[in-house]
């Protein structure tokens, strides 16, 4: 009896499992036919031939199809009615795909949106698709929550991102893959964002005939003449030195007030994995050097020269966009943010870009940044992976300006102009791509094009763009804010760029060894707290020392050896 | 009997309470295997990698655990003293105010703060305290140096227990005022004959006459030992101050939820519940010792 209510289910299971494998196999049949259809119906005069790749790219979904998506709310205000999910951008790309995007959670600020982050990958309740970084990647490949993407790359990614990602040399989508398999489509940083820069209010310096600043030194003078000397003008003893963050430095991209080029002129490169001078892979924190640097800073922070409060703000351009301050570190976008809010709030501020400290042999040196540090993955199982892909293909198109729809896309420019909101903000994904060498590029176009040289005609759509930005801020400075972004980056972070010699150091190693998957957070969170103290004096300079023993002792070792390995493989 | 043949009604009315339970605290308690696991959300705790003690060892050796046990223990006895003693002597000396008027606004005014969240409260506290805040501008009345107290590992801690007595002693003294209104009124009365001035009969009559709600509360507390208000904290520190005021559970939201170490955090969480359960154990037997206090 029993035997046969086992055989009798066994039956029935199986007879379930076949139903279900051919529902399976005629709905992928009916979407071949489906899709055949449209090529056919696209192409009714051409006859028969295949649709090209770029079609497929941008082919609008026949049906409606959803995609879900974690989000960050930026800071931007939009026209009444209009909401994150629901604006000029989204449903400009809505039109465009027949993608519904839907947000399954938002989060605004960099730390609130890791954390959402964070909770679905440890609740396995991942939205369909969205932005995560480099540690988080790993642990998704790790746990093998995401989409294999190769074949849906290869068949619907397309040619501007292509040619985009080719640009890196195959490094770019090198990062994002595992095991021969693609699992996200990592952004495209370039070069210039590695830097940072030294950004002074150069009407301060007028005011109080300082001269430009060189060497540390210099740094130090400045910022003791700006707490001190009132360059605001207001009578009251309320501007800052130098501002920090409580980050102390970042390492690979910078953002404001990273301390990282205070660093890179004593040699220390923290955060990255570097070849000391016997070729030992050692990595940049625990590098004797390091102690200068932070002797210095301590020193500052001591005497004043350091914002005293520049550790407990919550968004760390608090005092930058407040002007309080007139010096601080950043990279070369830096005046699209946050300084056109500064310039915003205090018309006279005139912020010129400098690359130093220099060393003591007069170079300015600097670490520089992986390609890639931001990935789009699908969670495993969607079944529109490529509507992913599609978004990335057509805000990518709009982003580089070569979308051919003129009329909306002028709409949606004008609409930017009017009300300050940037479109970039509402694309369902944080993630740029450009080519590495884009900002040197465009820069010295611009320059030939502004003496003359060249004609402006011939340029693309982006160096266009930043050109006819550079006119109208020349013929009218500071009136149209929009212009004066491009333009001041361009004439102050892409010069610099473009003009200044630099001293490059790539890490050797930009992922993740077997170790520091469970040991390297609580390394990261012992350096970043011990360099921060020793800053503002919780602990002596002496410290750095015991730092570098425990680090050693606490998993640092194992991992140099194990760094060691994967580098001396390559 | 006319209680049993009700009794139906009754359990069914738990019955939610129960669900609710087994929902939210007892089926999380099987999750604490993680603390045993090389943990990934993927593979759920059944695909994951068992490690024994491996977390634990860690733990130990991390010199963070030494800090974060003790900062939690300081903080929540500091805490547990403060409003114990706070919340007493203003109940007693609301209780001497006599226009009936009075005593009520002011009860209702000290303990409107209960109402506030501390994510409000730590944005307010952020103003007052910072560098050109109210604190400060009137330290520099009398010539003091402004202080960080947001920064200062010496400032903060006090800082986190006087916020929280401001918010809670209206509130905790409901309790005491509650036992004074029990106290006979003979008794004074009697005092006041035998000739017993003001404190003599606070001293006499009154105190002995709260005592065992002061000893209840107090061991009460103790079982609460291990929980110095995750709210309180995280809405108020920053990396400076951690080495004064990060607590167990303010540790395992960085260590869990920011640096994705899900073990490690429950490794750690699982600890203080084990210390936990035995203070809640201890206090529970000394609540039932000495005030007589007992739930079965």
């Amino acid at each position: 009896m029993k035997a046969k209510l086992l055989l009798l289910t066994l039956a029935f299971s199986l007879v379930l499992s076949a139903c279900s494998s051919v529902n399976k196999g005629s709905s992928s049949d009916e979407k071949s036919n489906n899709g055949s259809a449209a090529n056919t119906q696209s192409n009714s005069g051409g006859g028969t031939t295949k649709p090209s790749d770029e079609d497929l790219a941008y082919e609008k979904y026949k049906d409606p199809v959803t995609l879900t998506i974690g989000f960050k709310i930026p800071d931007d205000k939009l026209a009444d009615g209009d909401t994150n999910d629901n604006n000029i951008a989204s449903r400009y790309f809505e039109s465009l795909t027949n993608i519904k995007v839907v947000h399954s959670w938002e989060a605004k600020g960099d730390d609130a949106f890791k954390q959402k982050v964070n909770l679905a990958i440890a609740s396995n309740d991942l939205p369909d698709a969205m932005v995560v970084d480099r540690n988080q990647l790993r642990k998704l490949i790790d746990n093998d929550m995401l989409e294999d993407l190769t074949d849906v790359y290869d068949q619907y990614g397309s040619k501007l991102v292509k040619d985009i990602y080719a640009s890196t040399k195959g490094m770019a989508l090198q990062d994002a893959t595992s095991d021969g398999k693609l699992y996200g489509l990592p952004n495209v940083a370039i070069e210039a964002d590695a830097p940072s820069l030294l950004w002074v209010r150069q009407d301060w310096l007028d005011k109080l005939k300082l001269q430009a600043p060189k060497t540390i030194d210099d740094i130090e003078k400045i910022a003791q003449a700006f707490v001190d000397q009132d360059p605001d003008g207001n009578n009251k003893k309320d501007t800052l030195g130098l501002t920090g963050d409580k980050q102390v430095v970042y390492g690979q991209k910078p953002n404001p007030n990273g301390f990282d080029s205070i660093f890179g002129s004593y040699h220390a490169f923290p955060k990255n994995w570097i070849k000391d001078a016997n070729g030992n892979v050692v990595y940049g924190s625990v590098t004797p050097e390091n102690k200068e640097a932070l002797a210095k800073l301590a020193d500052w922070y001591k005497r004043g020269l350091i914002d005293q409060q520049f550790a407990l703000y919550k968004e760390t351009q608090e005092p930058i966009v407040a002007n309080k301050t007139g010096l601080f570190f950043g990279p070369w976008w830096m005046p699209y943010w946050p300084l056109a809010d500064s310039v915003t709030n205090d018309t006279k501020a005139d912020w010129h870009a400098y690359a130093v400290p220099t060393d003591k042999d007069g170079k300015f040196v600097t670490h520089m940044a992986p390609v890639t540090d931001r990935y789009i993955v699908v969670r495993k199982g969607y079944e529109h992976p490529e509507a992913a892909v599609k978004m990335l293909n057509v805000f990518t198109r709009y982003e580089r300006r070569q979308d051919p729809n003129t009329a909306e896309v002028k709409k949606l420019d004008d609409y930017a102009v009017a009300t300050g909101v940037h479109i970039r903000n509402y694309y369902p994904f944080d993630l740029l791509l450009d080519y590495s060498d884009a900002v040197v590029k465009r820069y010295e176009a611009v320059q030939k094009a502004l003496k003359g040289e060249v004609d402006p005609a011939t340029f693309d759509p982006d160096t266009k763009q930043v050109y006819d930005f550079s006119v109208i801020e020349k013929e009218n400075p500071k009136k149209n804010m929009d212009a004066w972004k491009p333009a001041i980056a361009y004439a102050q972070g892409g010069r610099i760029l473009a003009t200044e010699p630099m001293d490059k150091v790539y890490s050797v190693f930009y992922g993740t060894t077997r170790t520091m998957e469970t040991k390297w957070a609580t390394l990261e969170k012992l350096e970043n707290e011990t360099f921060l103290k020793i800053i503002v004096g919780d602990l002596p300079v002496s410290a750095f020392d015991d730092f570098t023993a425990q680090w050693k002792k606490l998993g640092g070792d194992q991992i140099t050896a194990e760094v060691t390995d994967i580098v001396n493989k390559k | 009997m006319k209680i049993r043949k009700n009794a139906i009604h009754y359990n069914v009315m738990v019955l939610p309470g129960i669900i609710f339970l087994i929902l939210f605290s007892i089926v999380p308690m099987f999750y604490a295997v993680m603390a045993f696991q090389n943990f990934k959300p993927g593979r759920g705790i059944w695909g994951s990698e068992w490690v024994g003690l491996e977390n634990f060892s860690y733990l130990f050796m991390l010199p963070d655990s030494r800090l974060i046990f003790f900062n939690t223990v300081f903080l929540a006895v500091m805490k547990i003293i403060a409003n114990l003693i706070i919340p007493l002597v203003f109940a007693l000396l609301l209780n001497e105010v006599r226009q009936r008027f009075m005593r009520k606004t002011i009860q209702t005014i000290v303990y409107l703060p209960h109402f506030l969240s501390w994510v409000l409260l730590a944005t307010i506290f952020f103003d007052v305290f910072s560098l050109d805040g109210m604190v400060n501008k009137l330290f520099g009345l009398f010539g003091v140096d402004p202080i960080l107290f947001y920064a200062s590992n010496k400032w903060f801690p006090g800082i986190i227990i006087a916020t929280d007595v401001w918010k809670e002693f209206g509130f905790n003294a409901i309790v005491y005022l509650a036992a004074l209104t029990g106290i006979n009124p003979v008794l004074y009365e009697a005092a006041d004959i035998d000739g017993a001035s003001r404190f003599r009969q606070l001293w006499h009559v009154t105190l002995p006459g709260v005592r065992t709600t002061v000893v209840l509360l107090g061991t009460l507390a103790l079982g609460n030992v291990m929980n110095a208000n995750f709210d309180q904290i995280f809405n108020m520190y920053n990396p400076l101050v951690y080495q004064s005021s990060d607590i167990i559970d303010t540790y395992v939201y960085r260590v869990g939820l920011n640096d994705l170490q899900y073990s490690l955090a429950t490794a750690v969480g699982l600890l203080k519940s084990v210390v936990s359960f035995i203070l809640v154990v201890v206090s529970y037997f000394m609540a039932s010792r000495f005030a007589n206090y007992r739930i079965f």
